[in-house]
């Protein structure tokens, strides 16, 4: 019987482009009902430990002191603070994504938002993930070079992903792990993600039990900081949506009941929690 | 000698008085007969004149005393471009008249455009491609880009479309879409519409799409069609009256088959059928008719356009069908040879039939140059073709054509003479151009142009290449001159420094010191043997400049540079201070004496710039610690005056308490940037009582002095000056982006409106103060750029403002070695290479001009509200993009979690950006219903109140991030309003009027213009909304508002000497109209003024005639004003879903980034009023009086 690593990750940050057009103005990361918190609260009540990737260039719109609350608050709920790149917020030229970014640029970039997160939480960040999957081989070789261990930008068949690196599996390349972002080919040709926004419980299960029986023994099980909500506005309002939550804490009791799967942070996996 | 004559001549040529000219060089060559300079100018003012032998001689003559004067070698290259251009007319059958420079305009170039600009070069015309998405190459395998176009332009925008045509002769937009030709009109230069397609003939339900072909055959100077079908459509649809003339789509003469393949037929004996070009959906969905072909044993060749992997995976299910890969025009002709028969099929099944009828295809002509006989679906072009020419038939079915028509086809092989049925792009482009000819006889300026000259040659149509290559030369010449530098303060310092040794400097040494300085500075440098200093502010700003265009190239150079110039500032502040500070190196006799190394605000800012934006690069926080100093010496060492509710003012130095408003500026706009960042409260409230000094001393027209006024009396003469004005303008937009303030924005936006004004003239001309002229200063050159690049992210169009300053400053003060003069005067530059006052602020100009260049250009850059990354304080887009962006969002979030977009989603977004509106129902006087005032539809957040109610207002009001109908930005408005205020201003004078009232004034902007023309009249605004006129009563302190509703109207004041009601009255329901114009009457003073307006429409709009009865029944009507927007709305609610779909087409994967910045430069053109104007003629002349949108009228109270 083939094991399976599910990692659980989860993009921590607000929606960008409705923050980038200031079509809210306060800071969604928070709520007891849909936010960080009651992710965190579902994922300790599964018993699992995750990787959050915070996008802690939001400091520019939120201020510093938002920033570190809120990577020590999930610090402190016992989950890896891990580094999402969306580099906008700190680039005059308004530049997306970090292959758009030379190697000394993505190298301070990188090495900036670890020092925050250490900082804040005591623990340094070894794995990263580039927001909108936009990295590059250069990402590679500046996570190499900032102490990073892995990776989790690749995202098969998304346009920013700059190297296709691999679809399901991990590999290593440039001296770093790379975890890609789990994904399949619907019936309906569209690329699905293994995400809480995208598949069903049911889904999920399948997906990792298809991976176990053809001896992938890796999934990422992803989805955003904002997963467990109902988006109005064109994403630019929040409502709870305990669907969701149902969905999660349903989805992370089947996959720990499924033989030979074990459910948890990236860092855990790569023997990193301690960092 | 000559110096007052060649100015004179320059002059001359300038003006384009080439005659007086070349008058004026032989006057000098009489005296020197080797004056170099002279027998050049002669050379081409006689060139200029068609006198081209002669320029000839004379250039000869000049060549042989000076042959390694660049003006000779230049002047050799311009008359051997033109001899070249000579050369080529003779290759081509002559051109029937005046060569022409054309400019071919097409979204990516097709087989049409490429065979006429063959065609035309041939003639000796010159043909460049504006291209905005695909270039020749790139569009089609094996084609060659300079073989077919003299030159290729990427367009950028609409306006740089406008910019480049004024340096053509004639614009031939080849259609479709019909987008390019509409944004063209504008432009200046005469415009062909070539129509490929007459795309209001296919089964498209468009409104939009139609109206866009309209403007375009209506507008355009000439028009040329495929077919004469076409042609006939086109006139019955839309009647225009411009010249026209069909070319259908002939073989161009270069792709003639030169290898002529013998028959596969004879070979294996079946019968070999050809089909070239377009597969698709709709009618050119050809499988079923294919596989039925091959069905009967024939075989059929395909040769598409572009190979598609699933089509060659359909018809690889038949042996019998051949997908073959693309190949170039004259290979597939050659490669036709082979067959029997060519095939025009149309899948009429799939509809479009009425426009089939109206073409005849490209390969119709092409079969034919092969050798073979056509088979076409049966409609009537190819029917009329056949009849008159036996070299085809038309099939109804494919049954008909294997069993019936193939014998008689392949009988046609036997008999037709097929030499004779080969027509060329080439025999039949006279028409073309005569049909140019005929345009510019009606183009007044050509006339002109061609009575003095035979042949124009080419301007050198400006590209952005050349400012890359000016600043390529500048860095190259700054990064090997070092960091020491000449400063025009110099020469004071000499003074000040022989009075400081106790000696005493006769005034007349002084006087020449100062006046050698001024015309010859290197001069005096040199012989008073003045060292090279070593400036801090310099190096600041050279930091920052290099920190930035690391950014922007890249260049690991850059980066280096700047991190050794911030290594030598770090260590070598302003001593005797526990913060990072820096002053100048030399004693500055100012009011008082300001000893060398005494710290300065403007220094330590301009350092901690440097600083600030190595930082944004490394995120290195050594950098920001020594920001965070800088800050502290600005709180700590300089002294502060706190003057209560006016502010704080800082000091200049530590020594002095100067009130001077752009060091406080720089003190507030840095305590707010590196206070933002680090979270310091007192900083960031310090930054805030900064501006409110500034606003408190703000001039009515916008205007801030250099001193405050507690210290006007050092600079009595109130100057203000382009630079510390720039200083201020970037100060006031920094300390808006970061701290949001609404009253900021306010003064600067009045600044601006002066700098404006008074700044940058047209050219990009940098005046050094208002109306000031020659001489330039290299330091307000540099402004202009530096200024405006830095707004151009928050608003493109101050992106053209830089870019015409820049090549301005390119063209008239780089020197050949690179660096820049200090001052121009109209014939001379003074050449002093200051790295401080010049080199330095250049540096700084291109690296922001750069920066926004990359910015604007970026994918979300265009969209971008403000610069900086969109930081939360900073000014919204002001409504522009917000909802195609909401929609990309939403897709792209789609997208993300991998499901497709809901069609209700998808919906939603069409009816929210395309059609229905709050007004759906109200239709207007022509075209469609669709047509309503654009802000309904671009602008206005949802409201489920009911329309006009107190609640729908508020509504508007509240949910909108700006002005709901767009009063301050959107051309459609401001026109209104600038109509408005002519009708006013020609009748009634400003100084008549005591008080005046505006009903309905939504959010003032037409308020505070009544305010401005009445000057001291008490002005009072009214509106239904009360969120509108508390956001009113923050705006504007001189007038006063309150909540009021007509028709009650109830008021805090009885009577009004003007009273203004613009668009209001269809507000107020139809039985309540009487009692809101009995109450406009009532007040309104006896022979006071009403100005009120409408939209033309049905209810609950008028008609132009109900509206005037109604108006005059209680008034006199005075003046009337009509505009004709009805077109130019339509164009503005469709150009959002027009280019949106564009746009969605070109994913970023695609390399759509050239479409989004041209969808970018659409939204900017809704706030252009010269389009709008352009629009409105258009709209008048080809409607007439239905195209009426709306009336305006003056009309006054008798008795």
């Amino acid at each position: 019987m083939s094991k399976v690593d599910v990692c659980v990750t989860i993009d921590t940050e607000n929606p960008q482009t409705p923050l980038f057009e200031k079509r809210f103005s306060d800071n969604r990361l928070y709520s007891d009902d849909w936010g960080i918190e009651k992710i965190c609260t579902v994922l300790n009540n599964a018993g699992v430990r995750a990787s959050f990737f915070l996008n802690v260039y939001e400091y520019t719109v939120w201020g510093r002191s938002e920033l570190t609350s809120i990577a020590k608050l999930i610090h402190d709920f016992g989950h890896d603070v891990e580094l999402h790149t969306h580099p906008i917020w700190i680039d005059r030229l308004c530049r997306e994504n970090m292959f758009q970014f030379s190697l000394e640029e993505q190298r301070n970039i990188i090495r900036w938002g670890a020092d925050f997160i250490e900082k804040a939480t005591g623990r340094r960040p070894r794995i990263h993930r580039a927001g909108a999957y936009g990295y590059n081989l250069d990402t590679l070789r500046a996570l190499s070079e900032c102490g990073f261990v892995a990776d989790s930008s690749n995202y098969y068949g998304h346009p920013f992903s700059r190297c296709m690196l691999t679809r399901n599996c991990p590999v290593e390349s440039h001296g770093i792990m790379e975890l890609p972002v789990s994904m399949t080919t619907g019936v309906d040709g569209n690329i699905r993600k293994c995400d809480l926004d995208v598949m069903t419980e049911d889904e999920v299960n399948q997906f990792v039990l298809n991976a176990r029986d053809n001896g992938i023994g890796y999934v990422n099980y992803m989805f955003h900081s904002y997963s467990l909500t109902k988006t109005l506005d064109k994403f630019a309002s929040f409502q709870p949506a305990p669907e969701k939550v149902v969905r999660l804490e349903a989805t992370l009791k089947r996959l720990q009941e499924i033989e030979g799967v074990t459910v948890g942070s990236m860092a855990m996996f790569m023997g990193e929690e301690n960092c | 000698m000559f110096d007052k004559m060649f100015a004179q001549a320059r002059m001359e040529e300038k003006t384009g008085r080439w005659g007086r000219a070349e008058s004026t060089y032989r006057t000098i060559l009489a005296s020197d007969p080797k004056n170099i300079a002279a027998l050049v100018g002669l050379a081409i003012a006689l060139d200029a004149q068609g006198n081209s032998k002669d320029a000839k001689v004379v250039l000869k003559k000049a060549n042989k005393l000076a042959p390694d004067d660049m003006d000779v070698i230049r002047a050799k290259q311009t008359l051997a471009a033109e001899q070249s251009a000579e050369v080529r007319q003779q290759l081509g059958k002559k051109a029937s008249g005046p060569l022409l420079n054309i400019l071919y305009v097409q979204n990516s170039p097709c087989i049409r455009n490429y065979k006429q600009a063959l065609a035309m070069r041939g003639r000796g015309h010159k043909v460049t491609l504006g291209f905005t998405d695909n270039s020749l190459s790139q569009q089609y395998l094996g084609m060659n880009d300079e073989a077919t176009y003299d030159d290729m332009i990427r367009i950028l925008s609409h306006k740089h479309l406008w910019e480049i045509s004024q340096g053509y002769d004639i614009v031939h937009c080849h259609n479709e879409p019909d987008e390019l030709t509409v944004a063209a009109l504008v432009g200046q230069c005469p415009i062909i519409h070539d129509t490929h397609d007459l795309i209001s003939l296919r089964d498209i339900n468009d409104p939009a799409v139609k109206s866009w072909e309209g403007i375009a055959q209506r507008g355009a100077d000439g028009r040329l069609y495929t077919t004469p079908y076409q042609l006939n459509e086109a006139e019955n649809m839309y009647a225009p009256e411009s010249p026209s003339a069909v070319l259908y789509n002939y073989v161009s003469k270069g792709d003639l088959p030169s290898v002529y393949h013998g028959k596969l037929s004879q070979e294996d004996g079946n019968i070999h059928i050809v089909y070239e070009g377009g597969l698709g959906q709709n009618h050119r969905d050809f499988n079923e008719i294919f596989f039925e072909i091959a069905s009967y044993g024939a075989h059929l060749h395909i040769f598409p356009s572009r190979y598609n992997s699933k089509a060659a995976e359909i018809f690889a299910e038949s042996s019998n069908i051949h997908y073959n890969y693309p190949k170039s025009p004259k290979e597939i002709m050659e490669e036709m040879t082979k067959f029997d028969i060519g095939i025009i099929p149309w899948n009429l099944e799939k509809g479009n039939k009425r426009f089939l009828d109206s073409t005849v295809a490209n390969k119709l002509f092409e079969y034919l140059a092969s050798g073979l006989p056509v088979a076409a679906s049966n409609i009537r072009s190819y029917n009329d073709y056949f009849s008159k020419n036996q070299v085809g038939c038309v099939f109804d079915s494919v049954k008909e054509l294997m069993t019936e028509k193939l014998p008689l086809l392949l009988e046609m092989t036997k008999t037709i003479d097929f030499s004779e049925q080969v027509y060329t792009v080439e025999d039949n482009i006279e028409r073309v151009e005569q049909l140019y000819y005929r345009v510019l006889d009606q183009s007044d300026s050509f006339k002109k142009r061609e009575s003095h000259k035979q042949y124009a040659p080419v301007e050198n149509v400006s590209t952005q290449d050349d400012i890359l290559e000016s600043f390529d030369r500048f860095q190259d010449w700054l990064l090997s001159y070092g960091w020491d530098g000449y400063d025009p303060y110099d020469a004071q310092d000499l003074v000040y420094q022989f009075e400081k040794s106790g000696k005493k400097l006769p005034k007349e040494e002084e006087k020449a010191i100062m006046d050698l300085n001024t015309i010859n500075p290197m001069l005096l440098r040199e012989k008073m043997k003045i060292p090279k200093k070593r400036i801090a502010k310099g190096l600041g700003l050279l930091m920052g400049s290099w920190a930035v265009l690391y950014q922007v190239f890249g260049k690991e150079q850059y980066l280096e540079e700047a991190k050794r110039l911030a290594d030598w500032l770090l260590a070598k502040p302003s001593p005797g201070y526990d913060e990072l500070c820096w002053g100048y190196p030399f004693d500055w006799q100012s009011v008082i004496l300001i000893p060398k190394n005494t710290p300065s605000a403007v220094v330590s800012t301009a350092v901690g710039d440097g600083l600030w934006q190595l930082f944004q690069v490394t995120r290195d926080e050594r950098y920001l610690d020594a920001c965070a100093s800088i800050c502290r010496f600005i709180c700590k060492h300089l002294n502060r005056d706190d003057m209560g509710e006016k502010g704080v003012c800082f000091s200049y130095t530590p020594i002095d308490d100067y009130h001077v408003h752009n060091a406080n500026l720089f003190c507030g706009e840095f305590l707010a940037r590196v206070g933002r960042e680090l979270e310091n409260e007192e900083w960031l409230k310090l930054a805030e009582r900064v501006v409110d000094y500034a606003i408190s001393e703000q001039n009515p027209d916008g205007s801030i002095y250099y001193w405050g006024r507690v210290q006007r009396h050092f600079s009595p003469n109130k100057k203000v000056d382009h630079y510390h004005t720039g200083f201020e303008l970037r100060c006031l937009t920094g300390l808006y982006q970061h701290l949001g303030l609404e009253k900021i924005l306010r003064c600067r936006d009045l600044y601006l409106n002066f700098y404006r004004k008074n700044f940058v003239l047209k050219g990009g001309f940098p005046n050094l103060a208002p109306a000031s002229g020659f001489p330039v200063d290299i330091h307000a050159a540099a402004e202009a750029v530096l200024l405006n690049s830095t707004l151009s992210v928050e608003n493109q169009r101050e992106f053209i403002v830089a870019e015409h300053a820049l090549r301005w400053t390119v063209d008239n003060m780089q020197t050949a070695e690179g660096w820049f003069g200090y001052k121009l005067y109209p014939d001379m530059l003074v050449e002093a290479p200051y790295l401080r006052w010049g080199q330095a602020w250049m540096l700084r100009a291109y690296s922001e001009y750069f920066a926004a260049r990359q910015t604007l250009s970026g994918s979300w850059g265009v969209y971008a509200p403000q610069g900086q990354g969109g930081r939360k304080a900073g000014p919204d887009a002001r409504g522009r993009g917000a909802q195609k962006a909401q929609r990309d969002e939403l897709y792209a979030q789609y997208r993300e979690i991998g499901e497709t977009v809901p069609e209700n989603v998808v919906q939603s977004f069409a009816k929210e950006l395309g059609g229905s509106s709050a007004y759906q129902g109200h239709s207007t006087q022509i075209l469609d219903d669709s047509m309503t005032d654009g802000a309904h539809q671009i602008l206005m957040p949802s409201s489920n109140a009911e329309y006009g109610s107190v609640q729908w207002a508020e509504d508007m009001f509240e949910n909108a991030e700006s002005d709901p109908w767009g009063h301050d930005w959107r051309a459609s408005q401001q026109v209104r309003y600038d109509v408005a205020m002519d009708l006013l201003s020609r009748n009634v004078a400003s100084g008549g009027v005591k008080d005046f009232i505006d009903v309905g004034c939504a959010l003032g902007h037409f308020t505070s213009r009544l305010a401005d023309y009445f000057g001291d009249a008490r002005g009072l605004g009214v509106d239904i909304s009360a969120e509108a006129v508390k956001k009113c009563n923050k705006m504007y302190v001189s007038i006063d508002f309150e909540v009021a509703k007509l028709p009650e109207l109830e008021l805090s004041k009885s009577q009004f000497d003007f009273v203004n009601a613009l668009e209001v009255l269809c507000y107020v329901d139809e039985q309540s109209i009487s009692v809101a114009l009995e109450r406009l009457r009532s007040i309104l003073r006896p022979g006071g003024y009403l100005l009120v307006s409408s939209y033309l429409g049905k209810a609950p709009f008028y008609l132009a005639d109900v509206f005037k009865k109604i108006i005059s029944k209680r008034f006199t009507i005075i003046d009337e004003e009509m505009r004709h927007h009805n077109l130019y709305t339509q164009y503005e609610s469709a150009v959002r879903s027009i280019l949106d779909e564009l746009s969605k087409e070109q994913s970023y994967a695609l390399g759509g980034e050239a479409m989004k910045q041209f969808v970018g430069s659409g939204m900017n053109l809704l706030s252009d009023k010269s389009f709008l104007h352009k629009a409105n003629d258009v709209a008048r002349v080809s409607f007439g009086e239905k195209a009426a949108s709306h009336i305006i009228l003056l009309v006054r109270r008798d008795g």
